[in-house]
C-alpha cells in the first residue's frame, strides 16, 4: 500500500502536534502514568503482587474504620491516544479510561462516585457479586447520578477475579467516550504461585476521524481507533519480563461492537481466569490466541521462557490500523503515483499542499489530530502495524534504568538475507516461481 | 352626436398643436442631419473611438491586430449597413422636408380646335391656390416627421453600438467558459484514466468504470456545446462588424473585467430613461405630424376653393380675345370631409396610444434592469466573496483528507469538479451582470431592446455528481 505519502503527513503531523500543541494538552494525563519497571513490584502486607495498568493507573484508597474508601470522579479528559492523536473523552479521576481498582476478597470497600460530567451517569461493577441496590444499572437499581452529586457505592468483595467498571446509563455514549475501568480483586489465600508480573488491559474501539477532536458515540461498524489502556501503537507502552518470571495479563473488553482475539508471539499461554471466576487447572488448554469477547475478561499466564521482544496484538488486521480509511478505492497491483500525479495535474492546490510540507511551512497550520495509520520505526525497520499492538520484551536481565530497548538478537537467530552462496548450496532457485526444489 | 364627436376630437389636436415644435428651416442638408445625429448617438453612447485611424475597410483594420471593444464599435459604426441605412432615411426625410416646402407648380392649359369657320384657340394660367394654405402645415408636418425619423435613427445607431459591445461580451463569456469546460474534460479523462487502472487490475466494478466514462463524454459534450456558443458569439461579432469573411481567426482582445458595478449610476432610473428614450421622441414627433396632418385635413375641408387663374378664348371666326379669371371649387356633395376627420384623428389616437405603450415599457424596464443589476451585482460578489472560497476551501479540505488517505482522488476531482461548476456560475454570474449594465446604460442612451422587457434567468450550478468515488 502506498505508506509513503502517508507517512509524510503522519510525521509532519506529528512533529506539528509536539511543537503546536504540546503545551496546551500538557495538562492532560501524562503525570504518573504506569510503565513496566525493572523490577517485579514487592508484595503488599495482604499478600498480593500489585497489577501493573501500563498507560494508566491504580486508583488509591484509603483506609477508615477498616473499610477501603475509593474516590472516582467522572469527567471530561482530554486524552492522548497516542503522540498527535487526541480526544476530547470522558473518564474517570482525570484519565481514560479510568484507574484500576484493586483490593483484595473480602475488603469492604466504599465508593464514592462524583458526577462532574454533563450528563446523568451510574457505575455498574461487572462481574462482581453486590447487592443488587448496588449494581449500578440506572432506572433499575437506582437513579442516575445527575451532575454535580456524589453517590455512595458499598459492599463487601465477595469473590476474587478480574472485573470491569462502567456506566450503565447511556451506555452507547459513555462507553464510546471513554467512561470505563478494571478491578482486580486479589485473592485472600492465593492458590498456586502468585505472578512476578500481573498487566492488565481494557480493550477498546473509537470513532474518529483524522482532523476531529471528539469520538463518534454513533458510530456502529467503522471504528478507526483501537486501543489497549485507550493507547494506539505507537502509543502503547511495551510489557517486560525477566527470563523466566511468571506473567499474568489480564484483559477486559468493554469495545462497543467488537470482540477481540489476542495473540501472543513466541509463547503458549492458558486461560486460568475469567470474569466468571477461576478456571480449573484440569479444564485449561494451551493457546496461543485469546478471543475477548465484548462484556468480558480473559486472564492468561505463562512462564517468560523466551527471550527476544515478542508482538502481542489482536489478529482482526483492521484492528492493528490507525484511523483506517474505510472509503478509499482498492489500489493494491495499481501504480498508486499516478494518483497523486493526476491530482498534481489537475488539482493546483495539491502541489500548494505538497510544496507546503517539502518546505515545512505547513507547521503554523493547526495539526489535522492524526496519526499514521501503521505503526511507527523499530530496530529493524518500519512497524507495519497501528492500533491494538504492543509488546512483551523479554530480557535475561532487565536493566536497572527501566529503558529495556530493542532485543539484540543473536546473529545466528536472525533472519537476513539469503547469499548466492547459501542458495546455489542448497539448490534454491529464487527465480522459480514455484519453489520446486531440485530431487 | 357627430358635432360632439368633432369637438372631442378636435381638443387633443389643439393642445399638442402647442408642445409639437415649429417648422425647422429649411435650411440644411442630410450631411449635417447625419453628423447632428451621430454626434448626438456618440455622446449618448460614449463612443468616443479615432474615426481617423479606421481603415478603408473593417477586414484592413483587423488585419493590424487584436480587436478591442472601442474599435470593434468604430469598425461597426463605419461599415454596418444599418448605420448606412440610417443616413438614407435621414435624407429621404430632409428631400420630404424640401419638398414639402415647394409650392405646386401653375398649370398652363392651352386648347385649339379646328371648325371650318375658323381655329378656336382658348387656354388659361391656373395656380392651384389651396397649395398656398396647405404648403405651411405641410412643412411642420415634414419637419416633426424629419424629427420622427433623425429619433428612430439615432435609436438604431445606440442599439447597433450595443450591440457590439454586448457581441464583445458574449465572446469573453464564452471563451471563459470553454476553458473552464476544458478543465473539466481534463479532469474528467484523468478520472476515467484512473478508475481504468483500476478496473484493468480487477479492483473495482464495471460499473465504476462505466461512470468515470460517462463522466468523461459528458464533460466532452460540454466542452463541445462550449465551444459552439464561443463560434457563434464570434459569428454574431463578425456579422455586427459587416465582415463579408473573418480575416481567419479572429484575434479578441481583452478578458471579462472584473467590476461590472463600477461607476453605475441606477438612481432615479426610470426618469432618465424615460427623458432619454429615442422611442418616446420619435413617437411625440409622429403624434405632432399625425395632429398637423389632422388639422390639414380640416383645413382642406373648410376651403372649397382648390385652384384659381386667369382664363382666355379667342372663339372661331372672332379676332377678340376673351381674357377672365378662373377659379375651381370643390363642392362637397357626396364627401363631407367627416370621414376623413375621423380618420385623421383616430390615427392621432393610435399612435397616443403607442406612446403610452411605451412609455409603460421604458419605465418598466427600468424597474427591472435596477433590480436585475442589484441582483447580479449582489449575486456576483457573494459569490467571488464566499461561495468561490468555500468550494475552493473543500477541495483543499477533501485534498488533506487524501493525504491521510480517508478518501480516494476520485473525491478530490469531484470536489474539484464542482469547484469548476462553481467558478462556471461565477462567469455567467458576472457576465450577466455586465450584460445588465449594458442594457441599463443603453436604455440610458435611449434605446429599449426586448431583453430589457422579458425575464431573464438566473446562472446556477448544475447539481450533478461527477465521478464514481471509486470503490
Ligand atoms: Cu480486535
Amino acid at each position: 500500500m502506498g505508506t509513503t505519502r502517508r507517512e509524510l503527513m503522519g510525521r509532519a503531523a506529528l512533529g506539528a502536534a509536539l511543537v503546536g500543541l504540546g503545551a496546551r494538552w500538557a495538562h492532560a494525563e501524562g503525570e504518573g502514568m504506569e510503565g513496566a519497571g525493572a523490577a517485579p513490584k514487592p508484595i503488599t502486607a495482604q499478600g498480593y503482587r500489585p497489577t501493573t495498568t501500563l498507560d494508566g493507573k491504580t486508583l488509591p484508597y484509603r483506609m477508615v474504620d477498616g473499610v477501603k474508601v475509593f474516590h472516582m470522579v467522572a469527567g471530561d479528559v482530554e486524552h492522548e491516544f497516542a503522540p498527535g492523536l487526541l480526544g476530547r473523552c470522558w473518564g474517570y479521576n482525570g484519565i481514560v479510561h479510568g484507574p484500576t481498582i484493586e483490593a483484595v476478597e473480602g475488603d469492604h470497600v466504599r465508593i464514592y462516585v462524583t458526577n462532574k460530567l454533563s450528563a446523568p451517569t451510574t457505575v455498574h461493577w461487572h462481574g462482581l457479586f453486590v447487592p443488587s441496590g448496588m449494581d449500578g444499572v440506572g432506572g433499575l437499581s437506582q437513579r442516575p447520578i445527575e451532575p454535580g452529586e456524589t453517590f455512595r457505592y458499598e459492599f463487601t468483595l465477595r469473590q476474587h477475579g478480574t472485573f470491569m467498571y462502567h456506566p450503565h446509563h447511556d451506555e452507547m455514549t459513555q462507553m464510546a467516550l471513554g467512561l470505563m475501568g478494571m478491578i482486580v480483586v486479589h485473592p485472600r489465600e492465593p492458590k498456586g504461585p502468585l505472578p512476578d508480573r500481573d498487566y492488565v488491559y481494557m480493550l477498546g474501539e473509537w470513532a474518529m476521524d483524522p482532523g476531529v477532536w471528539r469520538p463518534d458515540p454513533n458510530e456502529m461498524k467503522d471504528f478507526n481507533i483501537l486501543t489497549l489502556n485507550a493507547r494506539a501503537f505507537p502509543g502503547t507502552s511495551p510489557m517486560v519480563a525477566q527470563l523466566g518470571e511468571r506473567v499474568r495479563i489480564r484483559i477486559g473488553n468493554l469495545s462497543a461492537m467488537d470482540h477481540h482475539p489476542i495473540h501472543l508471539h513466541g509463547y503458549a499461554f492458558e486461560v486460568i481466569e475469567t470474569d466468571g471466576g477461576q478456571v480449573p487447572t484440569s479444564a485449561r488448554w494451551p493457546e496461543t490466541t485469546v478471543l475477548v469477547p465484548t462484556g468480558s475478561v480473559r486472564v492468561v499466564e505463562f512462564i517468560a521462557d523466551n527471550p527476544g521482544d515478542w508482538a502481542i496484538h489482536c489478529h482482526m488486521t483492521h484492528h492493528i490500523m490507525n484511523q483506517m480509511g474505510h472509503g478509499v478505492p482498492n489500489t493494491a497491483g495499481v501504480d498508486v503515483t499516478q494518483f497523486d500525479e493526476r491530482l498534481m495535474e489537475h488539482v493546483p492546490e495539491m502541489n500548494e499542499i505538497m510544496e507546503a510540507m517539502m518546505s515545512g511551512d505547513d507547521m503554523d497550520k493547526p495539526p489535522p489530530n492524526g496519526i499514521p495509520m501503521i505503526g511507527g520505526t523499530g530496530p529493524r525497520g518500519y512497524i507495519t502495524m497501528g492500533g491494538m499492538f504492543t509488546t512483551l520484551r523479554v530480557r535475561e536481565r532487565l536493566p536497572e534504568s527501566g529503558d529495556v530497548g530493542w532485543y539484540d538478537a543473536p546473529a545466528e537467530t536472525q533472519a537476513r538475507p539469503a547469499s548466492a552462496d547459501e542458495l546455489r548450496t542448497d539448490g534454491v532457485d529464487p527465480t522459480s516461481a514455484t519453489g520446486e526444489l531440485p530431487p | 352626436m357627430a358635432r360632439w364627436m368633432t369637438a372631442a376630437w378636435a381638443l387633443p389636436l389643439l393642445v399638442l398643436a402647442s408642445s409639437c415644435r415649429g417648422a425647422p428651416a429649411v435650411r440644411g442638408s442630410a450631411a449635417l442631419d447625419a453628423s447632428r445625429v451621430m454626434s448626438e448617438v456618440r455622446d449618448r453612447t460614449r463612443a468616443d473611438g479615432d474615426t481617423a485611424s479606421l481603415a478603408t475597410s473593417a477586414s484592413s483594420r483587423l488585419a493590424a491586430g487584436p480587436l478591442d471593444v472601442g474599435s470593434a464599435v468604430e469598425i461597426a459604426l463605419a461599415f454596418n449597413p444599418t448605420v448606412r441605412e440610417g443616413y438614407e432615411r435621414l435624407g429621404i426625410a430632409r428631400a420630404d422636408l424640401v419638398q414639402a416646402g415647394l409650392l405646386a407648380n401653375p398649370m398652363l392649359d392651352l386648347g385649339i380646335k379646328r371648325f371650318p369657320a375658323g381655329t378656336e384657340i382658348e387656354g388659361g394660367l391656373v395656380a392651384p391656390v389651396v397649395d398656398l394654405f396647405r404648403m405651411p402645415i405641410r412643412r411642420r408636418i415634414a419637419a416633426s416627421r424629419q424629427r420622427a425619423v433623425e429619433a428612430e435613427v439615432a435609436r438604431d445607431v445606440v442599439g447597433l453600438v450595443y450591440d457590439v459591445r454586448r457581441a464583445f461580451l458574449v465572446v469573453h463569456e464564452a471563451r471563459a467558459i470553454v476553458k473552464l469546460r476544458s478543465d473539466a474534460l481534463e479532469a474528467a479523462k484523468a478520472s476515467l484514466s484512473l478508475m481504468e487502472s483500476l478496473h484493468d487490475a480487477g479492483n473495482t466494478l464495471d460499473q465504476n468504470r462505466t461512470i468515470e466514462a460517462i463522466g468523461a463524454a459528458r464533460a466532452a459534450l460540454d466542452l463541445e456545446a462550449a465551444r459552439s456558443d464561443e463560434a457563434e458569439a464570434v459569428e454574431d461579432l463578425v456579422r455586427l462588424l459587416a465582415l463579408e469573411e473573418p480575416p481567419g481567426a479572429l484575434e479578441i482582445e481583452g478578458a471579462l473585467g472584473t467590476a461590472p458595478g463600477e461607476g453605475l449610476d441606477v438612481a432615479d432610473l426610470a426618469a432618465r430613461a424615460e427623458g432619454a428614450s429615442w422611442d418616446l421622441r420619435a413617437l411625440d414627433a409622429a403624434v405632432c405630424a399625425a395632429r398637423q396632418d389632422a388639422a390639414l385635413v380640416t383645413r382642406d375641408r373648410a376651403m372649397w376653393l382648390r385652384d384659381a387663374g386667369l382664363v382666355g378664348k379667342r372663339d372661331h371666326g372672332e379676332s377678340a380675345v376673351g381674357v377672365g379669371p378662373h377659379v375651381g371649387l370643390e363642392l362637397p356633395v357626396f364627401d363631407s370631409g367627416r370621414t376623413a376627420r375621423a380618420r385623421s384623428a383616430a390615427v392621432v389616437r393610435q399612435l397616443l396610444a403607442q406612446r403610452d405603450a411605451r412609455r409603460l415599457d421604458v419605465r418598466s424596464a427600468a424597474r427591472r434592469l435596477e433590480a436585475r443589476v442589484r441582483l447580479l451585482l449582489d449575486r456576483e460578489r457573494v459569490l467571488r466573496e464566499q461561495y468561490l472560497p468555500e468550494r475552493n476551501q473543500l477541495v483543499k479540505d477533501i485534498l488533506d483528507r487524501y493525504s491521510m488517505m480517508q478518501v480516494g482522488a476520485f473525491e478530490v476531482l469531484e470536489a474539484k469538479g464542482h469547484e469548476l461548476d462553481a467558478r462556471r456560475e461565477h462567469v455567467q454570474t458576472l457576465a450577466a451582470a455586465w450584460r445588465a449594465r449594458l442594457d441599463v446604460e443603453e436604455l440610458l442612451a435611449g434605446r429599449l431592446n426586448d431583453g430589457m422587457v422579458s425575464r431573464a434567468g438566473l446562472p446556477m450550478e448544475p447539481e450533478h455528481p461527477h465521478t464514481a468515488g471509486g470503490h
